[in-house]
C-alpha cells in the first residue's frame, strides 16, 4: 500500500504531523504501537517554563525566552524548527483541538501559572479553556474541592504545599481545601478520575455537585476541582456549574488516568478521522527498506505477518527513551527502526549526575536524534542520513524538557514542521 | 523469567491507558480493569497460586488493551490465561457449556429450522433459559436456517484455475448462509473459485468460556482441513474476523497448537484479499452506485488482527457510498458474554454509545465484519446489520439475482 506521508507514532506528535499533512491534501497513514502518553499527560502544552533552565522563577513570556534560546543555542530543537513554524504550530494545534471539541486558550506571550495536584506551580502556555481561570496571578482566593472516593487528589495536601511557595513579584492567593462527600459509594480501592468524569455527563449528577459546591464556596473565592468535569459535553459542564456557584471554576489535572489528556486524545482522534487519515493502532513498525538516502518502505508487523507500506515521505515520532522511540541497553542507545545516530551518553554509568537535584539536570534527559534545520536526521551531525524522513517530538536531541518545561511545545512545533516538510516532497 | 508466562508483564509501566480504554471498566466497577487483573496480579501468580479474582469473569476478551498499550504488554493474553485457570479451578457451568456449544445446535436447529425458531422465540424456552440457565431473557437469539451453507455448496458449480479456500465458520453455516453465498459470488466475479476445506466451529466460544479441552478438539479437526489447503498453496479466506483471529493467533497461544502458526501466511480476511486484488489492478471495479451514508462499526477482533480496516477501503470504491466509521470500540455483545443474565446489562451499557450513534443515523442498515457485532447492532437499534461483502455484492448488482434464484427454488 502506498501513501504520500507515513507517520510512525500515534502520540501527540504523530497525530499533529498526520493532521498537518492531511490538511495539506496528502494521503496519510499514522501507525502506532500504542497511543503514547497523550491520554495520561495533563493536556497542557508547555512551551518554555524556565530559561535559562537553571532559572528558579518561571518565565513570563515564552516568546522572549524562545527568541533568546534560539540566539544562544543553535542545537536546540526550537532553533531547528524556527520561530515561524513554532507560531504556525500553536495556531494549527489550537485549531485542531477546537475542531475536535476541546477549546484551547493561551499563546506564546504569556505563561499561565497553574497550581498542580501536588501543590507545585506549573508554568504553561496552552491549556484547555476549563483550566484558564486557574492562573495564580488572577484575582480571587481558591477553594480546592476534592470528592470523597476519588483516588489521588487531596485538597488539603495541595493547599498546604502551595502555601509554602513564593513566586518573585507575584502575590499568591490563599488556598483552602475541602473534600465533598457525594455519596458515590466508591469501592474500597476508590474511583479513578475517568470514572468520576463520566458521571459529570449526567445532568442530575451535575446538578447535585453544583449545589454542593455552591454551599461550600465563600465570597471572593474561585473553585479548583480535579479535572473530572465531564468527558463528552465540553464547556457545557463548567458553564453550568459557574451559573450555579456564581464564581469562576477551573480544573486541575490529576495523576493518570488523566481526563484532560484523554479529552485531547479523543479530540485529535476525531480530527484524524474526519480528515480521512488512516490510523492503525497496535501495530509496530519494525524495519525499513532504504535505497541510499531515501526511505522507500517500512515494514509493519501485523500479528504473525508483515505488511510493507510505501511512502513519499515519512515522519518518525515514536517518542524518546521512555516512549521507546529510543531503545537502550547497558552500553548503547539505538533508534530501532532506521538505525539513526543517537546522540547522548552510551553507557548507563554516564546517564546521571551524582545529585538527583543537580541544577544542570542529567545527561540522559537530553539524548536523542540530532537533526538539521529541515528536521532530517543527521549522520554524526554533518549531513542528513535520509532526505525523506523527518524526525519530531521527544526523540529530538539537545534539550531537556524536564528542566526547561518545554516538552509539549517542542513536540507540537517539530511535528507541525515535520508535517509541512513531509507534504512538500 | 518463566517460560510459560510471557515476560511483558514486567514491561507494564502502570500508565493506565488500557484502563482508560477498557469498555467494561467504563460501565461497571465489577471488573477491576485490564491492568489490575493482568500485569498487576500476574506478579502474584505462580504454579501454586491460582487467580482467585472473580472479577476476571467480566473481561469481554475484546483485546483493546493490547491495541492501545504503548509498552507492548500482552494484557489480554495474561487475562485469558488466568481466566482459563480460574475455570479449571471452579469448573464451567451448564449454561456456559451450552452457550459455547452453539455450533452443535446448528446441526440440530437446521434440521427442523421452523420448529426450532418457533421454540427459540417461545415463552417456554424463555422461561427455561432465564430461570434455569440464567440467560438474558430479552436478547434476540440468532435464528437458524433450513439450508445450511454447507448444503448450498454441494450445488456450487463455478470452476476456475484460480482457487481460494474459504473458512466460513459455523455462524455463516447455520445462521447466515447468505453471507457465505455473497463471499463465493464476489470471489467468482473476480475469477476465483472457492473451495471448502473440511471444517467445524473455530472454537472461540469454547475458549471464551474457558473450555480448553473442547476447543482444542475442534481446532485439531479444523487444522487437518486447513493444512491440506495450505499445502496446496491456497490462500485461506475467512469472513468472520473472530474465526480468523482464533485460528491465526489463539490456536497457538492458548491451545498449545504451535503448528497452527504456519497458517498465518495463508489466512486472509475476505476484504483484505479483495483489496489486495485492487492494489494489483485485478479487482473488478464495475460497481453500481449505492447512494447512502453507511454506518460502519469496527469489530474488536478486526482491530486485534492487525490487518488494518480493509472493508472500509473496499467499500470506499463503491460510487455514491460514504462509509461512516463510527469510531466505536466494542459493541458489548462479545460472543456469548451478552447472552448471560448477569452480564447483559453491562453488555448493553457498553454498546450504549454505538446504539446512540445508530439511532441518530438515517440509514436503514449498518455494516460490520463480525457476526456478534451485527447481532448486537440489531439488538440495540432498529437497523439491520450486514457484512461489508454483502454491500459489495449489491454494488456488483448480484444481490438481485440471488433473490431470483431463491424464487426459482
Amino acid at each position: 500500500m502506498n501513501y504520500d506521508v507515513v507517520v510512525i507514532g500515534a502520540g501527540l506528535g504523530g497525530l499533529m504531523s498526520g493532521i498537518t499533512a492531511a490538511k495539506e491534501g496528502k494521503k496519510v497513514l499514522i501507525v502506532g504501537k500504542g497511543i503514547g502518553i497523550i491520554t495520561i499527560f495533563t493536556g497542557t502544552i508547555d512551551y518554555l517554563g524556565h530559561y535559562p533552565p537553571e532559572g528558579i522563577r518561571p518565565l513570563d513570556s515564552p516568546r522572549e525566552g524562545i527568541a533568546e534560546l534560539i540566539a544562544k543555542n543553535p542545537d536546540h530543537p526550537y532553533s531547528k524548527v524556527g520561530m515561524n513554524f513554532i507560531e504556525g504550530g500553536v495556531t494549527a494545534f489550537k485549531e485542531a483541538a477546537e475542531s475536535g471539541g476541546v477549546k484551547y486558550v493561551g499563546d506564546l506571550d504569556r505563561n499561565f501559572l497553574l497550581p498542580t495536584a501536588v501543590g507545585t506551580i506549573k508554568p504553561t502556555s496552552l491549556l484547555s479553556s476549563s483550566m484558564a481561570a486557574g492562573d495564580l496571578r488572577d484575582e480571587g482566593d481558591v477553594l480546592i474541592c476534592g470528592f470523597q472516593g476519588l483516588r489521588d487528589f487531596y485538597p488539603a495536601y495541595m493547599a498546604h504545599n502551595i502555601s509554602t511557595l513564593t513566586v518573585e513579584g507575584v502575590e499568591l492567593p490563599h488556598f483552602r481545601g475541602r473534600t465533598i462527600d457525594l455519596k458515590l459509594g466508591a469501592g474500597s480501592s476508590g474511583m479513578t478520575s475517568l470514572t468520576l468524569a463520566r458521571k459529570f455527563d449526567d445532568p442530575d449528577f451535575l446538578e447535585g455537585v453544583s449545589m454542593a459546591l455552591y454551599e461550600n464556596v465563600r465570597d471572593g473565592e474561585r473553585i479548583a476541582t480535579p479535572a473530572v468535569l465531564g468527558l463528552r459535553r465540553g464547556d457545557e459542564v463548567i458553564k453550568y456549574i459557574e451559573k450555579v456557584v456564581k464564581t469562576k471554576i477551573f480544573e486541575t489535572p490529576t495523576l493518570p488516568p488523566s481526563v484532560s489528556g484523554y479529552r485531547l486524545y479523543k479530540a485529535l482522534e476525531a480530527v484524524v478521522r474526519s480528515l480521512g487519515v488512516k490510523l492503525l493502532l497496535g501495530y509496530e513498525v519494525t524495519t525499513a527498506k532504504v535505497e541510499k538516502d531515501r526511505v522507500l518502505e517500512v515494514t509493519i508487523s501485523m500479528g504473525k505477518r508483515e505488511m510493507l507500506v510505501g511512502g513519499k515521505a515519512f515522519v518518525l515520532a515514536t517518542g524518546g527513551l521512555v516512549g521507546r522511540g529510543i531503545g537502550s541497553s547497558e552500553t548503547n542507545l539505538v533508534e530501532p527502526i532506521f538505525g539513526l545516530d543517537v546522540t547522548g551518553p552510551k553507557t548507563r554509568s554516564e546517564w546521571f549526575n551524582k545529585s538527583f537535584f543537580d541544577p544542570a539536570g542529567h545527561p540522559i534527559n537530553k539524548v536523542g536524534i540530532c537533526v538539521d534545520e529541515n528536521l532530517l536526521p543527521m549522520i554524526k551531525n554533518k549531513k542528513p542520513r535520509f532526505v525523506n524522513l523527518f524526525v519530531a517530538g521527544a526523540q529530538l536531541c539537545g534539550y531537556d524538557a524536564l528542566k526547561e518545561k518545554s516538552g509539549g511545545g517542542v513536540t507540537i512545533s517539530s511535528s507541525y514542521k515535520a508535517g509541512v516538510m513531509a507534504s512538500s516532497l | 523469567m518463566r517460560k510459560d508466562i510471557h515476560y511483558p508483564a514486567d514491561q507494564c509501566v502502570k500508565c493506565t491507558i488500557c484502563v482508560e480504554h477498557c469498555p467494561v471498566v467504563k460501565v461497571t466497577d465489577k471488573f477491576l480493569g485490564p491492568k489490575q487483573v493482568g500485569p498487576d496480579f500476574q506478579r502474584f501468580r505462580s504454579d501454586g497460586e491460582t487467580p482467585h479474582d472473580i472479577s476476571l469473569e467480566y473481561c469481554t476478551g475484546c483485546r483493546i488493551c493490547d491495541v492501545v498499550c504503548p509498552s507492548g504488554v500482552n494484557i489480554s493474553e495474561l487475562n485469558t490465561k488466568a481466566k482459563i485457570a480460574l475455570k479449571k479451578e471452579k469448573g464451567i457451568s451448564i449454561r456456559d457449556r451450552l452457550l459455547s456449544h452453539a455450533y452443535m445446535f446448528g446441526h440440530l436447529g437446521s434440521i427442523a429450522a421452523p420448529a426450532t425458531n418457533t421454540f427459540m422465540k417461545s415463552k417456554a424456552l424463555r422461561w427455561i433459559s432465564e430461570k434455569l440457565l440464567h440467560l438474558e431473557k430479552d436478547l434476540r437469539y440468532p435464528s437458524y436456517t433450513s439450508e445450511p451453507f454447507e448444503r448450498w455448496i454441494e450445488k456450487y458449480s463455478f470452476q476456475s484455475e484460480k482457487k481460494v479456500a474459504y473458512f466460513y465458520g459455523c455462524f455463516t453455516n447455520f445462521n447466515d448462509p447468505d453471507l457465505g453465498k455473497a463471499v463465493v459470488k464476489v470471489l467468482e466475479r473476480n475469477g476465483y473459485q472457492a473451495v471448502f476445506p473440511k471444517q467445524n466451529c473455530c472454537g472461540l466460544p469454547l475458549l471464551g468460556n474457558g473450555d480448553i479441552r473442547e476447543a482444542r478438539k475442534l481446532a485439531m479437526e479444523n487444522l487437518e482441513g486447513l493444512f491440506k489447503a495450505a499445502d496446496q498453496g491456497l490462500k485461506i479466506i475467512y469472513s468472520s474476523t473472530s474465526c480468523g483471529m482464533m485460528i491465526r493467533d489463539d490456536y497457538a497461544t492458548y491451545l498449545d497448537l504451535q503448528e497452527a502458526e504456519r497458517l498465518s501466511e495463508h489466512l486472509v480476511e475476505v476484504s483484505e484479499f479483495l483489496w489486495g486484488l485492487y492494489e494489483a489492478g485485478e479487482l473488478d471495479t464495475d460497481f453500481q452506485e449505492i447512494n447512502m451514508v453507511l454506518p460502519y462499526h469496527i469489530p474488536c477482533h478486526l482491530r486485534s488482527l492487525g490487518i488494518g480496516f480493509p472493508s472500509i477501503d473496499l467499500m470506499g470504491l463503491v460510487p455514491g457510498l460514504e462509509v461512516d466509521e463510527l469510531g466505536t470500540y466494542c459493541c458489548g455483545l462479545a460472543g456469548t458474554y451478552g447472552f448471560k443474565e448477569e452480564k447483559s446489562d453491562i453488555a448493553n451499557a457498553i454498546g450504549g454509545e454505538l446504539a446512540e450513534l445508530l439511532l441518530k443515523s438515517d440509514a436503514e442498515f449498518a455494516a460490520s465484519d463480525c457476526e456478534a457485532c451485527r447481532m448486537q447492532i440489531e439488538n440495540l437499534s432498529n437497523k439491520k446489520a450486514v457484512h461489508p461483502i454483502k454491500i459489495i455484492l449489491r454494488a456488483y448488482g448480484l444481490d438481485k439475482k440471488e433473490d431470483e434464484d431463491e424464487d426459482e427454488d
